[in-house]
């Protein structure tokens, strides 16, 4: 596992190229974060996902987007376009690191909508799109998020004093984190992924897949990744069986 | 890189199993302390919300070295093989790399909840820490706690109710255990704690404690940590935020915290 950062001065990237162990395949895998209160919760989940890709020969490269993580940018300054132009700085990186030109994109979450718009930019060029429990647009996402961080609002003010209950919200943050309006705007308009046959559908058990996804383009995991519960918001998510799943799932069809 | 600081990547352990980030300043004084930040609960360095990173960049810019770091099992630490997770011998260890570096002189550790108790028990075992800057720590009820929650509870009979309610309602569990791999914590008893405080005070360490709205089930007044721990007055800064919330989910309260870190350490250190 190898830290490291890329981009522009401007705007500069952290991510981690976790190296293939072993004789590398032909084809490299770029993971895509979750944002706000699921990446915190999926940091870990989606570390022991680059893992075991590694140890299944995988080249991996995994970065949170700008204004997020530890890359550079205040978190108010976060947008979407930038983000989409991040995923294709870190297919470059990944490619120049591995030296595969074949590079598959797995999205965790709001991760594969914001693959799923970069599909068509010149850069990206992934062979295969993973959608691991894609919402079915931005605009439910963006509605859960909401349901989410009133709900914890709501839970807090329960228990806390009368004199001491929160101040509304500024406007520009959600669940907490930094939600500037144009990142709301435009995150609230991504379509979903479209059924198509460039795509793998990854779904936690308590999750499902658009009706209109071939039954083959799906892989069912046994574990429930709890997404949708206020109960589970905290608590971290680390799919370690799903993901040694997705590992061997992806050395059985890839080179 | 933005204006005021630099960021680089601290591998250190056994086959660089732990992981940091050190914020640099433009301007590097070695007469200052360089400041430290481990994890809050099982959150990685980020910190809930983006705090640490939010508070090692404002605190770069106001010329410190800073550290935020994941403990083993956290974040991108593992943790050793075949031996339980310790998060004091990793900031040990750490302490040791940054000795080498020659950044500062002495050490400040901040942190919330988790990261308090982490900052308390390193600067028990360790004398090169010289200040602790506590965020929703260890909190001990005392006489005055329960007269003021028991005449609070029976002129609200109401608010009873909804306290019993919201101590099942899960949002919040403080010193919750960490990670799967990560160890769990015990809290310390109050006269562990005021032994601890006492030579604490002994050795000069620089103390600050905040604590939130969200602690109301062991924390009621402004005093209460003085109150407990009467060598603390004068000792240490104190504060009661009982607008803020443990994880601090409004950026006014970020930023608050985060001008409260800074007036504090440049009140304390050279």
């Amino acid at each position: 596992m190898q830290a490291l950062q890329f981009g522009s001065k401007q705007r500069l990237l952290f991510g981690f190229h976790h190296a293939a162990q072993g004789a590398a395949r032909q084809t490299a895998v770029l993971i895509c974060n979750t944002w706000g209160l699921e990446y915190m919760r999926s940091y870990r989940g989606v570390r022991v996902l680059a893992q075991k890709l590694a140890a299944a020969g995988f080249e991996t490269l995994r970065f949170d987007y700008s204004g997020t993580g530890d890359s550079q940018g205040h978190s108010l300054d976060a947008r979407l376009e930038h983000w989409l132009e991040d995923l294709v700085l870190a297919a470059r990186e990944l490619r120049e690191l591995s030296g595969k030109q074949d590079i598959v994109v797995i999205g965790l979450r709001l991760g594969a909508l914001i693959a799923e718009a970069a599909r068509q930019r010149p850069g990206l060029n992934a062979r295969l799109h993973i959608h691991w429990d894609a919402p079915s647009d931005g605009a439910s996402y963006i509605a859960l998020m909401r349901q989410l961080s009133d709900g914890s609002d709501r839970a807090k003010n329960w228990r806390r004093n009368r004199h001491s209950q929160l101040p509304p919200s500024d406007g520009n943050e959600l669940q907490g984190h930094a939600f500037p309006a144009p990142l709301a705007a435009a995150l609230t308009a991504l379509p979903g992924p479209a059924p198509q046959a460039a795509s793998l559908w990854l779904v936690s058990s308590d999750h499902s897949a658009p009706p209109a996804v071939a039954a083959e383009s799906v892989l069912a995991l046994g574990e429930a990744a709890h997404w949708q519960e206020l109960d589970w918001v905290n608590t971290p998510w680390v799919p370690a069986a799903a993901a040694g799943k997705l590992a061997s799932h992806l050395a059985q069809v890839l080179r | 890189m933005s204006a005021g600081f630099t960021e680089s990547v601290l591998q250190f352990g056994e086959q660089g199993r732990l992981f940091g980030i050190l914020t640099t300043p433009t301007t590097v004084n070695p007469a200052r302390p360089v400041v430290l930040i481990p994890n809050t609960g099982f959150e990685h360095r980020v910190g809930p919300n983006r705090l640490h990173v939010q508070t090692a960049r404002a605190l770069a810019a106001a010329g410190f070295c800073v550290v935020r770091y994941d403990v083993s099992g956290l974040g991108d630490s593992d943790a050793p093989p075949g031996q339980a997770a310790s998060s004091l011998a990793d900031s040990r260890l750490l302490l040791d790399v940054l000795d080498r570096r020659q950044l500062g002189t002495g050490y400040m550790v901040i942190g919330l909840c988790s990261g308090s108790h982490d900052g308390h028990q390193l600067c028990r075992a360790d004398e090169r820490v010289v200040g602790l800057f506590s965020i929703d720590g260890y909190a001990y009820r005392n006489a005055k706690y329960h007269q003021l929650y028991w005449a609070s509870r029976l002129s609200h009979p109401l608010r009873s109710l909804k306290n019993v309610a919201g101590r099942v309602l899960p949002q919040y569990r403080l010193l919750e255990p960490r990670g799967a791999d990560a160890e769990m914590i015990q809290w310390p008893t109050a006269v562990e704690v005021a032994a601890d405080y006492q030579r604490f005070v002994q050795r000069r360490v620089s103390m600050a404690f905040v604590f939130t709205g969200d602690v109301h089930d062991t924390y009621l007044y402004a005093d209460q940590h003085y109150d407990v721990f009467p060598m603390l007055r004068g000792a240490a800064q104190l504060r009661f935020l009982s607008h803020i919330d443990h994880t601090l989910t409004r950026r006014a309260a970020r930023e608050e915290m985060i001008r409260y870190i800074r007036e504090w350490l440049l009140k304390v250190t050279p």
